[in-house]
Parts: C-alpha cells; sequence; structure tokens
C-alpha cells in the first residue's frame, strides 16, 4: 500500500475530528485507501496528529457508524469491505446533496445558480 | 601494577576521552544529517528533497547542543574526582551513568515537545525493536544487583542498574514514539523518520546493556560464581543486542519508496490546507 498522508490544521474553523473524517473519506472515495486497508491504531495517530485520543476515537466511531471503516478490537481498524464509496445510488446522492448544499449557501449570499456555473467553468478551465 | 592503580588509570583515562569525544561532538544527541551520510538515492533531486527533510526534522527537534558538553563536564569532573579520590571508581563511573540517561531523558523530552504542524501516515505503523531486547536490557540491569552483597559497591551498583533500567524505558519511548512529518514532504519526510526512529532507538538500546558489562568488568567478577554468572549474562546480553542492532539497521530507501517519491512532489502549504478543509 502507497503512503497515504493526513494533516489536522488546528487553526481552522472545522473541528479536528471533522477534518479526520472528511480526509479518510476523501481517501476511500478516491480509491487512496482500499477495503481491508488497515488504518493506524486510535493512540497512533493521534500521537502523530499531536490531538487528543479521544478526538480521534470520535472521528473513528463517526466513520464506522456510518460504514466507512470496521474497528475489530485485535484486528485492528480497516477500510470496510463494502463502503457508502462502493454503493453508486449512495454516491449519486452524496453529490446531488452536496451540490444541494454548496449552492444554497452560496444563495443565502446574493450569487445566483448562473454566476456559480460560470464561475465553476472559469475554474476548471483555468486548472 | 595494582589492581586498584589500574582501575584508577583505566576509568580516569575512560572518562577523559569520553569527554573529549563529547565535547568534539556535542551534537551526538541531536544528530540528523550524518546519520543519512550511508543513504544512497538515484538522482540529484532525490537527494536534494531528502537534506531539505533532514534539515526540516532537524529544526523541528529543536535539541540543543548544551546537552553534549553537559555530559563532557560531568565526564571531566569525573575524570578528576577518579585520580584524586580514594572512593571506589564504580562511584565516578555510575554518576557518568546516572548523568547520560538524564541526558537521553531531556533530549526525548524536546523531541516529544516539538510542535511543528504534524502530518500523520494512514498505516499502522510497525514496532522498531523486538520486545526482547528491552527485556535484556532489564535483565542485565538486574544482575548487577548481585553486587549489593560488597558494601562499597553497592550503592553504585544500584545507580548503574537505576540508571540503565529508566534508559530502557527511553529506549522504547524513542521506538513507539509519535512520526514527526511536517507534510511539506510527507513520503521523503516518512522515511527520514523511520530511520531514525530505527537509529536512535539502537543507540540507546546500546546504553542499556554497556554500562552493566563495564561495571561487572570491574568489580570483582571472579570473586565468586555468582559474580562470574552475572557478568557472564552482561556479556552475553551486550553482544545479544548489538548483533541486533547491527544486523537491523537499514541502509537505503527501497525500490518502492524510490517509485513513491518519483510519483510525489514537495506539498506547498496552500495544497496542505486545502485537503484539511476540503468542503463536505
Amino acid at each position: 500500500m502507497n503512503p497515504v498522508f493526513l494533516a489536522v490544521d488546528l487553526t481552522l474553523d472545522a473541528a479536528p475530528y471533522a477534518q479526520i473524517i472528511e480526509q479518510i473519506r476523501g481517501f476511500i472515495e478516491r480509491g487512496d485507501l482500499k477495503s481491508d486497508d488497515t488504518l493506524p491504531t486510535v493512540r497512533q495517530l493521534a500521537g502523530d496528529l499531536g490531538v487528543a485520543p479521544n478526538t480521534v476515537a470520535r472521528a473513528y466511531t463517526e466513520l464506522a457508524e456510518s460504514g466507512w471503516i470496521t474497528s475489530e478490537g485485535r484486528r485492528g481498524t480497516r477500510v470496510a469491505s463494502q463502503t457508502p464509496a462502493t454503493d453508486r445510488r449512495a454516491r449519486s446522492r452524496a453529490l446531488h446533496e452536496a451540490v444541494s448544499h454548496f449552492l444554497s449557501s452560496l444563495a443565502h449570499r446574493g450569487y445566483s445558480a448562473d454566476e456559480v456555473v460560470a464561475e465553476l467553468r472559469r475554474v476548471k478551465g483555468l486548472s | 601494577m595494582s589492581m586498584q592503580l589500574f582501575d584508577r588509570d583505566f576509568f580516569t583515562g575512560f572518562f577523559v576521552l569520553f569527554g573529549v569525544y563529547l565535547a568534539a561532538r556535542p551534537a551526538c544527541f541531536a544528530q540528523v544529517c550524518p546519520l543519512f551520510r550511508a543513504v544512497i538515492v538515484p538522482d540529484q533531486a532525490l537527494a536534494e528533497r531528502l537534506r531539505s527533510a533532514q534539515m526540516r526534522r532537524k529544526d523541528a527537534e529543536g535539541i540543543s547542543l548544551q546537552l553534549g558538553w553537559a555530559v563532557a563536564l560531568v565526564a571531566f569532573v569525573c575524570a578528576g574526582l577518579s585520580w584524586f579520590s580514594n572512593v571506589p571508581q564504580q562511584l565516578w563511573y555510575a554518576l557518568l551513568c546516572v548523568c547520560m540517561a538524564g541526558s537521553f531523558g531531556i533530549a526525548y523530552l524536546s523531541l516529544r515537545s516539538a510542535t511543528k504542524r504534524r502530518t500523520a501516515v494512514l498505516q499502522q505503523r510497525s514496532a522498531s525493536a523486538p520486545m526482547w531486547v528491552f527485556f535484556a536490557g532489564v535483565a542485565s540491569a538486574l544482575s548487577l544487583l548481585v553486587y549489593a552483597d560488597t558494601i562499597q559497591i553497592a550503592f553504585s551498583a544500584g545507580f548503574v542498574a537505576l540508571s540503565c533500567i529508566f534508559t530502557v524505558f527511553l529506549a522504547w519511548r524513542v521506538a513507539t514514539m509519535p512520526a514527526l512529518l511536517t507534510g511539506d514532504d510527507s513520503v521523503v519526510e516518512l522515511f527520514v523518520d523511520e530511520r531514525l526512529r530505527r537509529i536512535r532507538t539502537g543507540a540507546v538500546l546500546t546504553f542499556t546493556v554497556i554500562p552493566q558489562y563495564v561495571y561487572a568488568s570491574f568489580s570483582g567478577w571472579q570473586t565468586n560464581e555468582i559474580h562470574t554468572i552475572a557478568w557472564g549474562f552482561t556479556l552475553a546480553t551486550w553482544i545479544a543486542v548489538s548483533v541486533y542492532i547491527f544486523t537491523s539497521q537499514r541502509r537505503s530507501p527501497s525500490a518502492t519508496e524510490i517509485a513513491s517519491w518519483r510519483r510525489t512532489s514537495p506539498k506547498r502549504d496552500s495544497e496542505m490546507l486545502s485537503v484539511a478543509s476540503s468542503p463536505s
């Protein structure tokens, strides 16, 4: 397994456990972490990131409850064999919810959908 | 020459040489770059990335050079006390052992309090040393307690044993310490971290088995059978741990690691923050 790295920035508004959840979910969705890949222990990850063990434990608990990882006691924590990323319908639903939330938050700030789409096209053209 | 004079000359010479070595190389507790001289990488660009990772690591650790000078000073003081006093040499040797153990502890605390931004690798880290080497150090230290039957050296035997047991604890802490990755070039920093972990664990482990052997060698190991067995045990553990250290040190990155380095590039700060703050 090629090493996958995770970082937490304590200066951001997002809580550290939320940053951990988002990044691990992203790695699984992109295929950087594959089914049954072993994750570090709570203690190891907390030590490496310089955060409290409870922070990592909470992230792992939420990821396990939503089906992304499994905690198997002595076998440790692993990426689940079947994750929400492998369910195409769930993946489409997740994309729809993310885009809806994104457009809604920008609409509250006065941006129209056309403005957002135009800006997305411009950014996509630049990258 | 009587044995007492020989012991005095030997220990005085040892303390002086040890002090000179530490005074000339005070960075021995904080070495990073010299530990990578034997590492071979296939091209200049990768070598430059490795060098940059070493410099960032050294900057992040912040271990003071004063530690080396402090221990050198203690060694010189021990040399003077050894030459001019009538106290058994073992006491000054025990003093130096306690000082070395304390210095390892201070260096370790500096490592633990490094405050640079941290990145973690999402894979389980394997132990950088098997448990038996730590048990060997403790057992070897405890074997010195047989010398407690000789009142003149009972205290010094106890101090050496305690300092070695404390050093075993530190070696274990170094072996299991969190990785120190800043995230600027994580794959290369991971190689630097793992190599430093192995080498430093080995270096500290060395000081968990040598002091007992030296102490036992100069404390009448031949006076009775128990002392001889204890001395033999300290020699055996020293040889066993030394063989393990010599055979377990990695030299250069593997082909898999080099391929991983080529696939990545040093990250800019903005890229790392965007990864951490990606919206849901």
